[in-house]
């Protein structure tokens, strides 16, 4: 599904990804797109097209950019920090750890041009709109989006939808109290998306809370999961995460409703 | 000719090429200054803080330049400078009012209560931050007038800064009829509420049953959302309480009384 294609002249494709319906015609000098968001989520349907009726429609968006004829259809996870609001609550005991394999509705981006993507981005569109969220205190926190899933402790459990990336989040209780989780804010700039051509994962997540009165440590994984095998690097992440794990450990905050 | 000749001969003509060379090479050093001073304080500094600071080197600038200017026509500065003595004190008597805005504006660049850019409100005027300048600071109205405030009376006025934080709060009245069931309707607002993405989810909206009011209850419907979409937010919530009440039947009643006349038993219900 994400990938290179090629499209013929005066061909369409259209194609649907969670609530977006997009077609995609290549003209002789241009790019036409057009893209509707509908209720329902749907699953990847491709579906090449050879009609000149679409061309009547009135929100064709029209790209002068390489015409080579290749688009780019890629992930991307979205462009704010996601906030999980786990649908059970969930408690870990005092030294204990635990694995969650959290599905995020990615975003979709067209590319256009036959190698590099770069500068030919001919549209980035949520996939699932995320109702937005505030991580923290009303003059001091973080714009998100709120991401009420269920989430799972086994693997094989995990069942992402093909527009979901799933996240595998390792959390460690070193404190000496139980931790409720409440509310977990993901950081998806220092995320890379994954495939095994079937499915979407990002790299690991290591977080460790060490207590109420002290922030949390969060260590983002610099290869691929250890959830699936023969994954290939499809998206890199937005920002370098860097080594100081302290700096890091502040987006978790650490009062009231909004504590982790 | 001859004239001419007697004034190139006296060294005008050098004095003049030297006053022209000063011109060009302060002006050039003046820019060079402010560029080099804006990139090296880039990252560091807000706006106004460059403004200040550019304008400053450009005066100081501009005071030195004027100074060589004069001692190549061979003027004494210091009697310049003693006379402006006497000046300062006219001057400063008929500048006090500039004067007290420049100082406000440092007040102001250092208390930064807003910056460029940010929604305010002072007194009765509300617009978007223009500019910030040593005598004044210039609002865009919302209808796209500009409005010019001395420093001194916003730094003496009550200024409110509507878009300071990411995210605000929209309060919306809602009057219902007395006969509606009050937890269904509050149901209803917290599901229009949640429906609509660009409202936040967190901080959760603020539903009080605010008044028993003559004709209705009145409730406070208080949304969060992020500053940029206060337009969109209105519009689709305010369409979608009046769809969601119509379709559930939920009556936002017209003001109305009951009349009760003399000490007859009989009520009359009008509708004004």
């Amino acid at each position: 599904m994400w990938g290179k294609y090629n499209i013929e002249k005066n061909n369409i494709l259209r194609f649907e990804i969670g609530e977006g319906i997009y077609h995609l015609c290549r003209r002789d000098k241009d790019f036409r797109l057009s893209f509707t968001r509908t209720k329902g989520e749907k699953l990847f349907d491709f579906s090449p097209l050879k009609t000149d009726d679409l061309f009547n429609e009135d929100n064709w968006q029209i790209f002068i950019c390489d015409n080579s004829g290749f688009i780019h259809i890629l992930p991307s996870m979205p462009d704010r920090p996601v906030m999980l609001e786990p649908q059970n609550k969930i408690y870990i005991l005092p030294n204990k750890s635990e694995w969650f394999y959290i599905p995020i509705p990615v975003w979709v981006l067209i590319y256009s041009g036959a190698e590099t993507m770069n500068d030919g981005l001919m549209i980035k569109e949520p996939a699932v709109k995320l109702s937005g969220t505030w991580f923290g205190e009303p003059d001091n926190g973080i714009l998100s989006y709120s991401l009420d899933v269920p989430v799972s402790i086994y693997p094989e459990e995990v069942k992402s939808k093909g527009f979901q990336v799933t996240c595998p989040i390792q959390v460690f209780n070193e404190s000496d109290s139980i931790l409720k989780i409440d509310r977990l804010l993901i950081q998806t700039e220092y995320l890379r998306i994954y495939s095994n051509n079937s499915e979407l994962f990002t790299n690991e997540i290591k977080v460790k809370y060490e207590g109420e009165l002290n922030p949390s440590y969060t260590q983002f994984g610099k290869n691929s999961p250890s959830i699936a095998k023969d994954l290939r690097l499809l998206v890199e992440e937005r920002i370098v995460p860097s080594d100081n794990l302290l700096k890091r450990s502040f987006l978790f905050l650490k009062s009231g409703k909004s504590n982790f | 000719m001859d004239i001419l000749q007697k004034y190139f001969d006296s060294g005008s003509l050098v004095t003049m090429r030297n006053v022209v060379i000063t011109l060009v090479v302060g002006y050039l050093i003046i820019q060079i200054l402010v560029v080099i001073t804006r990139w090296l304080l880039w990252k560091h500094l807000s706006k106004q803080w460059k403004m200040l600071i550019s304008k400053g080197i450009i005066y100081a600038g501009v005071i030195i330049i004027l100074m060589i200017i004069l001692d190549l026509f061979k003027i004494k500065i210091s009697a310049i400078l003693g006379a402006a003595g006497v000046l300062g004190v006219v001057v400063g008597f008929a500048s006090q009012t500039s004067i007290g805005n420049i100082i406000s504006g440092l007040f102001l660049v250092t208390e930064k209560p807003f910056q460029v850019g940010d929604l305010i409100k002072v007194g009765d005027k509300t617009g978007n931050v223009y500019s910030i300048d040593l005598l004044s600071i210039k609002l865009r109205t919302l209808d796209n007038l500009l409005i010019r405030i001395p420093n001194q009376t916003i730094l003496s006025t009550e200024v409110t800064n509507i878009t300071k934080f990411p995210i605000r709060r929209m309060d919306i009245s809602i009057g219902v009829s007395y006969k509606e069931n009050l937890k269904g309707v509050l149901d209803t607002l917290r599901k229009i509420a949640k429906d609509n993405p660009d409202v936040l989810n967190e901080p959760e909206p603020l539903i009080i049953i605010n008044e028993f009011a003559e004709s209705s209850i009145n409730i406070l419907y208080g949304i969060w959302y992020e500053k940029d979409l206060y337009q969109k937010v209105k519009n689709e919530i305010m369409s979608a309480i009046l769809e969601t009440f119509t379709r559930d039947g939920i009556e936002i009643p017209y003001p109305h009384r009951t009349l009760i006349i003399n000490d007859s038993s009989d009520k009359i219900n009008t509708k004004v």
